[in-house]
């Protein structure tokens, strides 16, 4: 073997090496084309991200009616700034064919072109919705135009064991004193570990007109101070057994018994309850905290081949299947409740579960009438909301 | 390195100082072990949450394959994936760096700079490639920069495997290969590698089981992608029902990557 | 190590691409980190910066809650670490000096080398269902009578949090301890008795000095990868205890990517004062040893 001969093959092993370590840069060139290919439609697949409690437990009633499959990708829409981050920072909507928020948070992605207008011709299901929904303030932007459609709504409160606290049962009211001010419940109580708990906080010190404060929802750098500051002295004084960030955690809290009352989604409650516990989900006679979930089309989807898909599937979010069945899984009320309770009827459901429909038509009766505070996810002056929160975290 | 003593030196330890040494550890060692120990009880619980492994069953791992539950397999995939390309990429910068420092006029340097990582917190170098990537120069962040953010962190462990072998190997054996006349590849694939393979094979592992599990960076770096401790992450904020995915697929991942650690201990400590 | 040798570096191919990789590394991986410091000095636009100098992002870092979090993430992470050095230290010291080698020396070793590679998030809950209010400690203290009242500072508090860190940081600190007990001759303590010295004055007098560099890289080594822990505090915390990784959290998830650079510099800095003393700590020993390598091929 000459010298010549044995200096190839191990100039080609270094050069081979070097390249296999060089990878994290040469290789991100042609990586970052791969993710923007990925960025393409999957026709005959609908790729979704959401509130958790928007999945339904079973889609085949979807696949059935749209002949789609629906891949969904459940994300914590309550926790605005990661919302945000995931839009803006890592390009969501290059990965999805819809995106639901919470009704509000839409606005400023609207504002930053992330959010494509809406073509409402195509859904046959749109026109139905009652005007005070479709137009309500968290959803129109007051620009003449459709960006968003509003999937269904509740009214929030806090879940409660009547038992072990003595207290009445809905539809018989209580307030949030029981949550927020109440020696029986002192550290025993949980709430939201992200800005709407500072957003109860400011409605309970407008409601009981402890502070001057315009809209809860949306509160000003100095509200949200005297928000904090509130709910900061009720932390010290210990109220709070935790803050909770996550829909297990509310279930944990109850099933642990860590807590007697919970600022939670209805749906923990409805859980809870399928596992043996006597909790009800509160009826206020002070305020409740209104919502509505949203879903919109992100502008990277407006393009894509399969646009055609992504409406019928919206459209079949805003029929009779959907309303009826969540109506039941969640106790939320969809836009389109008069069709959810045709559905129910025709698929010749057991009456307790179209009772179930029909409460929400109730609740919107009832409930909706309470003095009631809207929030729209996104307040104006979000980064002192979120400082405002870290400092309520801290405390 | 050394060989071990033959007989510890007498008289340092006294039987009470022993079981005072013993008591210290096994309280650590149980805090360190209770939880994983407890995890791998509580996947078989019918009610995890709760805390209470009775009564027992199977269910959550059957369920772990049904319908919208499989889901894991996607992000299983891509952490399987990118877990090779660490390990393999790791690897071989650690080989190529790993030889030279024993050789190296300032070893003190080079070792420094690759392994002045090591001690940084997760999130710090997940942000910072955020906010220099994504942030100042404004390339999406991705597949690339999560690879980016796990060779960061396997990098310097797949080095110290190396160097373990590196700094037992004995360089007059590649000399006495040459004065027998063999040539620069024959040498590195008959002499060294076989020499070096227990500490490649555990850089191998380490790497890829670093990588695998890896959250904090990822939080960060991850861009679109959905690595396997991503999705276990933030599983829990989702139904209920993904209380299955969290304790059973969790303890699954637990006990293979013990069982992997435990290979690629016995091939870094096997005696040459 | 002779100078001949030192030439033999490898092909110039195989020292071009090392020197690739280092350049790619610094650039690709050091700059990143060390830009922190830069970014924190400028104006954050949304994903993007203006280029002007701005010490907003000082301002949004340094207010009374924020300081307060870097505090009592200080002191967490001081008494946890002094904690692991006061459980590891006689520990590493028998299983370096005490422990005859065999299964079980083995068997130890390689319980401590695990957990490195092991996930911490799915374990760390677990602590929630062993603290809880109706967690097995307290059904513990119920039934034997010492509690009838559940514990509550169990979880969800700094308690908690101190318990989560102890077990995943234990390994950190028991090996450079391990290690350089390990590298300490049988002879020089041997010698020590022998002179009449009792146990104790051994220990202060011979094995400390000889394990500072082991004692410095084990404070080093926990301590401060300890400070970016996010587990713990989240899982464990319950929003009690928050911890200068959630402030990570808010500024990221708000975009306030100046805020968030500020923050990490001054995590960096105080990294890099914590490697300084470390470093004057090794120089001292490394005078008259000789560098590390010259120890591991003795």
């Amino acid at each position: 073997m000459t010298d010549h001969k044995k200096g190839r093959p191990l100039r080609r092993r270094s050069v081979l090496k070097a390249l296999a370590a060089g990878t994290a840069a040469l290789a991100a060139p042609s990586l970052i084309h791969h993710s923007i290919r990925r960025a393409h439609a999957a026709p005959g697949t609908i790729r979704m991200m959401g509130g958790p409690t928007v999945a339904l437990k079973d889609w085949s009633q979807f696949e059935k009616d749209t002949g789609l499959k629906m891949e969904f990708t459940s994300f914590n829409v309550d926790d605005v700034g990661a919302l945000y981050n995931e839009i803006l920072a890592n390009d969501a909507g290059e990965r999805f064919d819809l995106i639901n928020t919470l009704a509000g948070v839409q606005k400023p992605m609207v504002k930053q072109g992330q959010v494509a207008q809406l073509d409402t011709s195509r859904l046959k299901n749109y026109a139905g919705i009652a005007d005070s929904v479709k137009r309500s303030p968290v959803l129109y932007a007051g620009d003449d135009k459709d960006w968003a459609v509003p999937l269904y709504y509740n009214a929030d409160s806090f879940g409660y064991y009547p038992e072990k606290l003595g207290l009445a049962r809905p539809p018989e009211a209580l307030n949030w004193d029981i949550l927020l001010n109440n020696e029986k419940t002192l550290g025993k109580a949980s709430i939201d570990g992200d800005n709407i708990a500072l957003m109860i906080g400011g409605m309970y010190l407008k409601d009981r007109k402890l502070a001057e404060i315009a809209d809860p929802a949306n509160m000003t750098a100095s509200e949200v101070k005297t928000a904090a500051d509130y709910m900061i002295e009720r932390k010290k004084a210990g109220q709070f057994r935790n803050l909770w960030k996550t829909y297990d955690e509310q279930i944990a809290n109850f099933v642990n018994g860590e807590v007697l009352v919970q600022r939670c989604w209805e749906p923990a409650v409805k859980d809870v309850k399928g596992r043996g516990q006597d909790v009800e989900y509160a009826t206020c006679s002070d305020f409740h905290i209104n919502w509505m979930h949203a879903t919109s089309i992100p502008v990277q989807a407006a393009a894509r081949e399969n646009l055609e898909e992504i409406y019928r599937a919206l459209d079949w979010f805003l029929g009779g299947s959907y309303a009826a069945e969540l109506a039941v899984l969640r106790g939320y009320t969809g836009s389109r409740m008069d069709l959810g309770l045709e559905y129910a009827k025709a698929a010749g459901w057991p009456a307790d579960k179209i009772a179930a429909v029909e409460a929400n038509i109730t609740k919107v009766k009832t409930k909706f009438l309470n003095p009631n505070f809207w929030i729209g996810g996104a307040p104006d002056d979000l980064a002192a909301h979120d400082a405002e929160m870290a400092r309520f975290r801290n405390a | 390195m050394r060989k071990p003593n033959s007989l510890p030196p007498a008289g340092l330890f006294t039987r009470n100082g022993v079981r005072f040494a013993v008591a210290c550890g096994v309280f650590a060692m149980i805090l360190l072990y209770l939880p994983i120990v407890g995890l791998i009880l509580l996947s078989f619980s019918a009610q995890p949450l709760t805390g209470i492994p009775w009564p027992l069953t199977v269910e959550w791992y059957t369920s772990l394959v049904e319908g919208e539950n499989a889901r894991w397999l996607k992000p299983l995939a891509t952490s399987v994936g990118i877990g090779f390309l660490v390990s393999f990429s790791a690897t071989a910068a650690a080989l190529l760096i790993g030889r030279a420092v024993p050789l190296a006029r300032r070893s003190g340097g080079l070792l420094a700079t690759y392994l002045s990582v090591i001690v940084m917190p997760g999130i710090l170098i997940g942000i910072a490639i955020l906010i220099f990537y994504r942030g100042l120069i404004g390339i999406r962040t991705g597949f690339w920069s999560v690879f980016l953010a796990h060779f960061i962190w396997a990098l310097p462990f797949a080095l110290l495997c190396i160097l373990i072998v590196v700094v037992r190997f004995d360089r007059r054996l590649l000399d006495a290969a040459r004065d027998l006349g063999a040539g620069r590849l024959r040498r590195f694939l008959d002499v060294e590698l076989p020499l070096l393979m227990p500490g490649i094979s555990a850089s191998l592992f380490f790497s890829f089981l670093l990588s695998f599990n890896e959250l904090p960076r990822t939080l960060y770096a991850r861009g679109g992608i959905i690595t396997l401790p991503y999705y276990l992450w933030t599983a829990s904020s989702s139904h209920s029902t993904q209380v299955s995915l969290i304790y059973a697929l969790s303890a699954v991942i637990t006990v293979a990557s013990f069982l992997l650690t435990l290979a690629a201990m016995r091939l870094l400590t096997r005696k040459d | 190590m002779s100078a001949m040798r030192k030439g033999q570096a490898g092909t110039g191919v195989e020292q071009a691409a090392i020197g690739t990789i280092t350049v790619l590394w610094v650039l690709g991986v050091l700059l990143p980190i060390l830009s922190l410091l830069v970014i924190s000095f400028i104006q954050g636009k949304g994903l993007g910066f203006v280029w002007a100098f701005s010490t907003k992002a000082y301002a949004d870092i340094l207010v009374d809650f924020r300081i307060e979090i870097v505090l009592r993430t200080l002191r967490i992470v001081a008494a946890v670490t002094l904690i692991e050095l006061l459980l590891a230290f006689p520990f590493a010291l028998w299983l370096a000096k005490g422990l005859k080698p065999g299964w079980l020396k083995s068997t130890l070793l390689i319980l401590l080398v695990v957990p490195f590679f092991l996930s911490p998030a799915a374990r760390t809950i677990v602590w929630r269902s062993i603290l809880g209010s109706e967690g097995l400690v307290n059904i513990f203290l119920a039934q034997t009578g010492i509690s009838p009242e559940p514990v509550s500072w169990l979880l969800f508090s700094e308690f908690s949090v101190h318990l989560g860190l102890i077990g995943p940081y234990f390994p950190s600190m028991v090996w450079p301890l391990f290690i350089s007990f390990s590298l300490i001759d049988d002879e020089l303590i041997k010698a020590s008795r022998d002179l009449g010295a009792d146990a104790f004055t051994t220990l202060r007098h011979v094995v400390v000095p000889l394990a500072l560099p082991g004692i410095a890289a084990g404070l080093v080594f926990t301590a401060i990868p300890m400070l970016g822990d996010n587990v713990a505090s989240t899982l464990l915390g319950g929003g009690n205890v928050a911890l200068i990784a959630e402030s990570f959290d808010d500024l990221i998830r708000a975009m306030n990517y100046p805020g968030a650079a500020a923050l990490a510099s001054l995590l960096v800095l105080a990294m890099l004062l914590a490697f300084l003393v470390a470093r004057l700590v090794l120089a001292r020993r490394q005078a008259s040893e000789g560098g590390i390598f010259a120890e591991m091929q003795a």
